[in-house]
């Protein structure tokens, strides 16, 4: 085999590695990426915690309200997984694992939500919307602790 | 009466015509993020558009040619080439856009996932495009956007501190934690959203369509200068509403949803119900636009029959294309990629086309072997060439800017 198609091999082989590796940003990169993620999923928490306030007002039509609710948990769902897919740098683990904990909560509260809205357990929006709003803050604070 | 009338329905047409899923969606974004502060972009983003239009229309008034058939002959098949690579590529992804918008707004209110909604509506725009009469086309749907005005309605009912609403406007008040090259990645979008090329190619085939003599050129202007403009105060209401109901909650838009949010919070199930209307309507009208707008775009460019004016039989290959470009549309909605990114990238991708678009427009349209004693004034000259500027300046920015603030999420 000649020179340049032992090259071709070897550059297609480590391409192809380094595509399976996760990716390592830089401890401030992390923290930035971490804090944007945080961020959006404070979005997320706070559009499921209107939709549950006029749900309760009655404000929304027909499943508008469910499909909101299901958007924002698809949104939050891709947030996480896109920052879990990040390889923390080293000294940041127990960082990560918060701001891990902390979106699966909201997302699991969302999800809460959501199902609340299609079985139309109307005495329970009230205190979702109340503990959405209370992570909303939890999370618009940490993410300030990010930066 | 009866021109008082007609008069009156164009305005009207052009102000529901205005917004697309881009204006809807941008303006919202950006609404939730800055307030008005960039409202200014949305102001001197319909008054290019008015200046060009108002060109556009003027050309296939005057010459009774729609102004890319006229670029091709006046600038040869090269410029016109480039012209046509720039816009088609926009154009499309934008009718991409559009018919995704129509899904994801019936889905608001069904649940009925988007995906399969898409190849219904696929049909429906080419069975519309198909067999509907132009004015139809037109007037129907341009009035059923004024739905939108509930916007305007809803900005009302919160009752916004309409001094800081003000202050917004009339200052570039920048968010302490944004950063201004964030700031001007969105302006360049907001500028693309209000200046999107197949909108003059539309204005200018429709009005060939539609007959326009030199007669016609008073109520076109009209059309222009008080539609559009009105228009403009739509897009305005989006953003202002966005920023009061969803500004304290720093909600980041991303979905039709949230975009039709704020008027359910404002008027509850009815004004939402006016919202979805004004969603559907303003999609898909602006899909059939943008359909046309490539059918256009092609078939002047190889000198092929073209137009809804001529039996379907006689333009054979117009309709085809159509027909072609909607079944892509419907082949890219399908894998599920989000209309709303598409949307966002369409935007961007218009700012950058712009500068082939409209340089050629301004040349047809001070041709006096074209337009004769209609050829342009100094005014519109003036206002022309500083735009130019303005476009190159956005065109050369778009790209960089989307890259380093990465879409805006910085």
């Amino acid at each position: 085999m000649d020179m340049p198609r032992r090259a071709a091999i070897v550059v297609a082989v480590l391409l192809l590695a380094s595509a399976c590796l996760p990716s390592r940003p830089s401890a401030a990169d992390w923290h930035e990426q971490a804090s944007q993620a945080l961020e959006d999923a404070a979005s997320s928490v706070a559009t499921a915690q209107l939709v549950m306030r006029e749900q309760r007002r009655d404000h929304l039509l027909g499943r508008s309200g469910t499909v909101m609710l299901v958007e924002a948990e698809e949104a939050i769902g891709t947030t996480a997984q896109t920052l879990d897919a990040l390889q923390p740098p080293e000294g940041l683990t127990a960082q990560q694992s918060r701001v891990s904990d902390a979106l699966q909560r909201a997302s699991g509260l969302i999800t809460d939500a959501r199902i609340a809205r299609v079985r139309e357990h109307t005495d329970a929006y009230r205190g979702l919307e109340a503990d959405l709003r209370r992570e909303r803050d939890r999370l618009t604070r940490l993410s300030e602790r990010m930066r | 009466m009866k021109k008082l009338l007609g008069v009156a329905l164009g305005i009207l047409t052009a102000i529901g015509g205005f917004v697309d899923i881009g204006d809807l969606v941008t303006n919202a974004q950006v609404g939730a993020r800055f307030g008005l502060s960039l409202g200014w972009v949305v102001i001197l983003g319909v008054i290019g558009i008015c200046v060009f239009a108002e060109m556009s229309g003027r050309v296939a008034a005057v010459s009774g040619r729609a102004t890319f058939d006229l670029v091709r002959e006046r600038l040869g098949p090269r410029m016109a080439l480039l012209n046509l690579v720039g816009s088609l590529g926009v154009t499309l992804l934008t009718f991409v856009a559009e018919i995704g918008g129509v899904a994801l707004a019936i889905q608001l209110v069904t649940s009925v996932n988007e995906v399969l909604l898409v190849p219904f509506i696929g049909l429906l725009v080419w069975a519309v495009l198909w067999r509907a009469r132009f004015s139809a086309i037109e007037n129907v749907l341009g009035l059923l956007g004024l739905a939108l005005v509930v916007y305007t309605v809803a900005l009302w009912q919160l009752g916004p501190d309409w001094g800081e609403l003000g202050h917004q406007l009339a200052t570039v008040d920048k968010p302490g934690d944004e950063q201004w090259l964030t700031l001007a990645f969105y302006s360049v979008a907001l500028f693309g959203a209000a200046l999107t090329p197949y909108e003059v190619f539309f204005f200018s085939s429709g009005g060939v369509e539609d007959g326009w003599t030199k007669d016609d050129i008073s109520v076109m202007r009209a059309n222009v200068l008080i539609g559009f403009p009105l228009g403009g105060v739509l897009s305005l209401s989006i953003a202002a509403v966005s920023w009061v109901a969803l500004g304290p909650y720093q909600v980041s838009v991303e979905t039709l949803g949230q975009v039709g949010l704020p008027v359910a919070i404002a008027l509850g199930k009815i004004g939402l119900a006016f919202a979805v209307i004004g969603f559907v309507a303003a999609t898909f009208g602006a899909a059939c636009e943008t359909g046309l707008s490539a059918g256009y775009s092609i078939a002047q460019y190889c000198g092929w029959q073209w137009g809804k004016f001529v039996r379907v039989e006689r333009a054979a290959r117009f309709h085809l294309v159509m027909i072609l470009a909607t079944l892509l549309a419907v082949g890219i909605l399908v894998t599920g990629v989000d209309p709303v990114l598409v949307t966002e990238f369409s935007v961007v991708f218009s700012a950058v086309a712009l500068p082939l678009t409209y340089l050629p427009i301004l040349i047809v349209a001070n041709d006096p072997d074209y337009m004769g004693e209609h050829v342009n004034g100094r005014f519109a000259n003036l206002l022309g060439s500083t735009y130019l500027v303005l476009i190159l300046l956005a065109a050369l920015a778009a790209i960089p800017l989307m890259v380093i603030t990465r879409m805006g999420t910085a």
